[in-house]
């Protein structure tokens, strides 16, 4: 029998670069990757090649290298001696206004369209120029000024490279010198200095035991071997922030509401300063409980959008998160809607669990949890709970979690929904989130502002959307610089709007009146 | 010499032609293995401008057919799933053949629409019956496509300026673009032996995501294979 008979036949179902039958077949498969990002957190890369010259008494030319970025370099902020000087879109500026025959120190970084910036350039001196030659220790008995033999050092280049509690700083010196380097937080030298005692023209430190995040100035003075000094001044750094793990807390009161091809959804964002955008993704399933799960709709910093891409009659469960700068994400506020099939009227349901059925086995550590087993967390004091209701500060947000091991490992969805005292209706439900640790769900919400008693559900939901318990309780939100009083929370209900602060104030003032009016009839009755 | 030979089949092969060998002896070294047969006299190869003669004991039916392995293909640039944008990428096969009737050569994607991520998906270009001159997508829209090029290209992807699938056209650079489908489209077709020197075909993709798109982001994949076959 004929092997290559055999291998002819075989190879119908072999790939690439083998002789096959006619009539047989080859094949070659691959794979076609694409990436989608939708944000851009990528930093442009750090200008390269820094030069600065002087062009005149009073200005100095700057230059360096492009960045690249990702999406695309949007300009440059210059800085001289550690302080910001000026933005450019281009890759030159002019420094002018500067002292005659003085030396700067100058750092550019690059930033793109969504304000990520690039680390800070090597640093880079430029000198202006001399008015006229001045009488010194090298000028003839004329105060003529030829070129020194013994010129005092300079530094050419220095740079700063900070990490979060240390600094290396580098720098090179025209001839060879020993230095001095000294840093404090109010003025150089008040935490410490280091003596480089080699004479040489590159010189390397390492400041450590910093504080992340934290401003220092630096001085350095180099000295040759003549003894000729030069004092670096005015130089700052800044070590790297300690990174942000925080998470932030959630938007505020999310609603969707169904229209006849939309759902308009609004929500309030987070009032915090590192408040960067909000994800609104969605689900046909149920709530996404995380901001990469679902279907993204919406990423921005817009308090209302719009969905349009929505069928009749299919009923989609929203969960918006916060992000910040640091790309950690807030627990999620959910809402439902269904667009109405033509004739009929929509209905959004006060409870987004009223429809989810009851799971038939319930495990006995679930049935345990009560509304005790929730802690509520203000200024990091876990708040007593007193008569079924927690008394918060509604100026401050306010954490709510239950430990990680008090539920079943295979638990879903915890959801807390809290009404309004005011507006009745309106509702703002939340899924509470796994901690970093993992010792926690928990969720922090927005400062409530209002005052009043809101009433907290607490739904335990099992992997298959089936509910586990339905606790019941209240948060009674006081105005804190009223709170104190032991009116469990009702005359600071009542002063926690404007008009009845003034009311308060105006019936206190007619009671003061009064009592001085008595007073004075008084005084005349016994004279 | 040939002795109680017949054709053998099974499910996962076929032996196409047989003989009890009598006469040969078998031969080896470490880079190759030959196994020959008793009675090849006057056997050979005879080539012309015209035709090509396969003569010789255990000659017939056996062509040369080879497809060189094609790449995998990184698109670029990464795409903003939210502001949208355009991304290509390519990758080439070489088709060779001796066979005097030709190949053809047809691709097809493993999914539908072919390129995903989880549950998530980019549609296929979708121009209707023939292929799009341009690549454009709306605003609201994203869609991944391709567009062959090479020497054999069939008439579907050549284009006369305006249309494609144009009798007698050209194959523009950038030019004629379709949508993958789980059935296999012909893409390229020669009508001769072209051994040794083989025929490449490039396959170039490109993703489109509009402005509003909003497509989810992540790495999205389309599992591709390029078929062969002898003519």
């Amino acid at each position: 029998m004929s092997v290559r008979s055999i291998l002819c036949s075989l190879t119908a179902v072999l790939m690439s670069l083998m002789p096959l039958c006619a009539g047989a077949q080859g094949g070659s498969q691959f794979i076609v990757g694409q990436s989608i990002y939708n944000i851009d957190t990528t930093a442009p890369s750090v200008p390269t090649g820094l030069s600065a010259t002087g062009i005149s008494l009073s200005a100095i030319s700057l230059s360096w290298n492009p960045s690249t970025d990702a999406v695309g370099v949007t300009g440059y902020e210059v800085f001289r001696e550690g302080s910001f000087i000026a933005t450019t879109s281009g890759t030159n500026y002019t420094d002018t206004g500067r002292a005659s025959s003085t030396t700067y120190m100058y750092t550019v970084r690059a930033f793109d369209a969504a304000f990520n910036f690039s680390a800070q350039s090597a640093t880079t001196s430029g000198t202006t120029l001399s008015p006229s030659p001045a009488a010194d220790e090298d000028s003839d008995e004329d105060g003529n000024r030829p070129p020194s033999r013994f010129p005092p050092p300079r530094i050419t280049v220095l740079t700063v490279t900070p990490g979060e509690t240390e600094a290396t700083i580098r720098f090179t010196t025209d001839q060879p010198t020993r230095a001095t380097v000294s840093w404090g937080i109010r003025e150089p030298g008040d935490l410490g200095s280091a003596r480089l005692v080699v004479f040489q023209r590159t010189h390397e430190t390492k400041i450590t035991n910093l504080a992340p995040g934290t401003r220092y100035f630096l001085t350095i003075t180099v000295e040759n071997e003549r003894g000729k000094t030069f004092t670096l001044l005015g130089q700052t750094f800044t070590t790297k922030p300690a990174p942000d793990t925080q998470d932030p807390f959630m938007p505020g009161y999310l609603t969707a509401t169904a229209r006849e091809a939309s759902i308009n959804l609004a929500w309030s964002n987070p009032n915090v300063s590192d408040f960067a955008a909000v994800r609104l993704v969605r689900s046909t399933r149920f709530y996404p409980r995380d901001p990469a799960e679902g279907e993204v709709v919406y990423d921005g910093q817009a308090e209302a959008f719009a969905d349009t891409r929505v069928d009749t009659g299919v009923t989609y469960y929203y969960a918006l998160f916060a992000r910040d700068f640091a790309g950690n994400y807030s627990a999620g506020v959910i809402a439902q809607a269904t667009v109405p099939r033509p004739g009929t009227i929509p209905v959004t349901p006060q409870d987004p669990f009223e429809d989810m059925p009851l799971a038939t086995m319930t495990p006995p550590s679930v049935e345990k949890i009560t509304l005790r087993d929730f802690e509520f967390v203000q200024h990091g004091l876990v708040l007593t709970l007193t008569d079924g209701a927690v008394p918060v500060e509604a100026e401050h947000t306010l954490t709510v979690r239950i430990a990680y091991d008090r539920v079943p490992e295979v638990l879903k969805t915890i959801a807390v929904t809290m009404q309004h005292p005011e507006r009745t209706g309106e509702t703002f439900t939340f899924i509470l989130k796994v901690s970093r640790d993992k010792k926690w769900y928990e969720a922090t919400i927005a400062p409530l502002q209002t005052g009043g008693r809101y009433q907290v559900g607490i739904t335990v939901l099992d992997y298959k959307n089936q509910k586990y318990a339905r606790l019941q309780g209240a948060v009674v939100a006081q105005i804190a610089a009223l709170a104190g009083s032991s009116d469990g929370g009702f005359i600071s209900y009542l002063l926690n709007q404007h008009w009845r602060r003034v009311l308060f104030v105006l019936l206190a003032l007619v009671l003061i009146i009064l009592l001085w009016y008595r007073r004075v009839q008084h005084a005349e009755r016994r004279s | 010499m040939v002795a109680h030979a017949q054709s053998m089949e099974s499910a996962s092969y076929q032996i196409q032609s047989d003989s009890i060998n009598v006469g040969g002896a078998p031969g080896s070294s470490t880079t190759y293995r030959l196994e020959d047969t008793l009675g090849e006299v006057g056997t050979g190869n005879s080539d012309s401008a015209s035709y090509q003669l396969r003569a010789g004991y255990q000659q017939m039916n056996e062509v040369y057919l080879a497809l060189s392995a094609a790449a995998d293909v990184s698109m670029a640039p990464s795409l903003g799933g939210i502001v949208g944008g355009t991304a290509n990428g390519q990758t080439a096969a070489t088709a060779t053949t001796d066979s005097l009737a030709g190949y053809e050569l047809s691709i097809r994607s493993s999914s539908s629409p072919a390129l995903q991520k989880g549950t998530d998906t980019i549609a296929d270009f979708s121009p209707g019956g023939t292929p799009a001159l341009t690549f454009s997508v709306s605003a609201g829209t994203a869609a991944f496509g391709y567009s062959p090029e090479g020497a054999d290209i069939v008439q579907r992807f050549l284009d006369n300026g305006g249309t494609c699938d144009a009798v007698g056209g050209s194959d523009t650079t950038d030019a004629c673009w379709d949508g993958l489908s789980t059935s296999p489209v012909v893409v390229a077709r020669r009508t001769s032996a072209n051994h040794p020197t083989g025929t490449q075909t490039v396959v170039k993709f490109r993703t489109g995501v509009g402005a509003n798109a909003n497509v989810p982001e992540g790495t999205y994949t389309a599992t591709t294979t390029l078929t062969l076959v002898a003519l």
